[in-house]
């Protein structure tokens, strides 16, 4: 019997992107604040894995 | 340096208390599941005088909480009574009894003012209608250069959270959904607020993860 699994990261409060998602921005708001403070784990920052 | 350090039990979609909370269910729907894992533990019984209980891996962390706190301060919905409003009669002493297992000055952020009470075992409950700022000042000075635990609820951490006050936060993340009712972070995410984590601590039934707030 196969399964289905569901695995992927998210910020502290709850979301997988940030606000205002555009083409420029797949992740939304946010992870320019993580390049700005790379060793804080900030309210969002996910890195999409492509 | 005295700290303000919450740790605070929270459902695996966001919220320390159910919806709906009463007088019947004052931690919401559903939320009593949240302290499962702390009521169980022998450290947590021995603190609210009772017998009993286990000892496992959030051992530790529960005596953790309990070290070093030399004053409370606590939002008036946490404290009680449901709906809030003036102190009508002044009857109203908190969920926790005669006793309660603070032991110490406890600071309750009200919008009605009311003169301390003072309980059995060294609590007293005073409240402080001049705000969070003020609250703090106060619970660090009984303190003594102890730290001051931020009980909650989920308004007046997020009030802390967003204002840069407070400096440590523990959440004990439970393997349940509530769906709503008193949600962590709310309203504070915009704000520059970043958290250096400090441990993660896996427990049967709860996973405990500790940050430090940096501002």
């Amino acid at each position: 019997m196969s399964n289905v699994l569901l695995e992927m990261s998210m910020s502290l409060d709850g979301y997988v992107t940030g606000p205002n998602v555009t083409p420029e921005e797949p992740m939304g708001r946010g992870r320019e604040r993580q390049h700005a403070t790379k060793r804080r784990n900030r309210c969002v920052d996910y890195e999409p894995g492509r | 340096m005295s700290k303000l350090r919450c740790h605070i039990s929270i459902s695996a979609d966001g919220f320390v208390a159910g919806p709906n909370q009463s007088e019947e269910n004052p931690l919401g729907e559903g939320g009593e599941r949240l302290h499962d894992w702390a009521v169980s533990l022998a450290a947590w019984r021995e603190s609210h005088d009772k017998q009993g209980g286990e000892v496992n891996a959030s051992t530790q962390i529960m005596e953790e909480t309990l070290e070093n706190v030399g004053a409370g301060v606590m939002g008036r919905n946490m404290f009680g009574p449901v709906g809030g409003g003036d102190w009508g009669d002044e009857q109203w002493k908190g969920w926790w009894g005669d006793d309660p297992p603070y032991h110490n000055d406890v600071f309750i952020l009200t919008h009605h003012p009311r003169e301390p009470v003072e309980m059995e075992g060294g609590t007293t409950y005073h409240f402080v209608t001049d705000g969070i700022e003020r609250a703090l000042e106060r619970a660090k000075e009984a303190a003594n250069g102890q730290d001051v635990r931020l009980w909650g609820g989920a308004d007046v951490i997020n009030q802390y959270l967003a204002a840069g006050l407070l400096d440590e936060l523990e959440l004990h993340i439970v393997p349940v959904l509530l769906g709503d009712g008193a949600r962590l972070f709310d309203k504070v995410g915009a704000a520059e607020i970043g958290l250096e984590q400090v441990r993660a601590v896996e427990a049967p039934g709860v996973t405990h993860l500790k940050y430090r707030v940096m501002t």
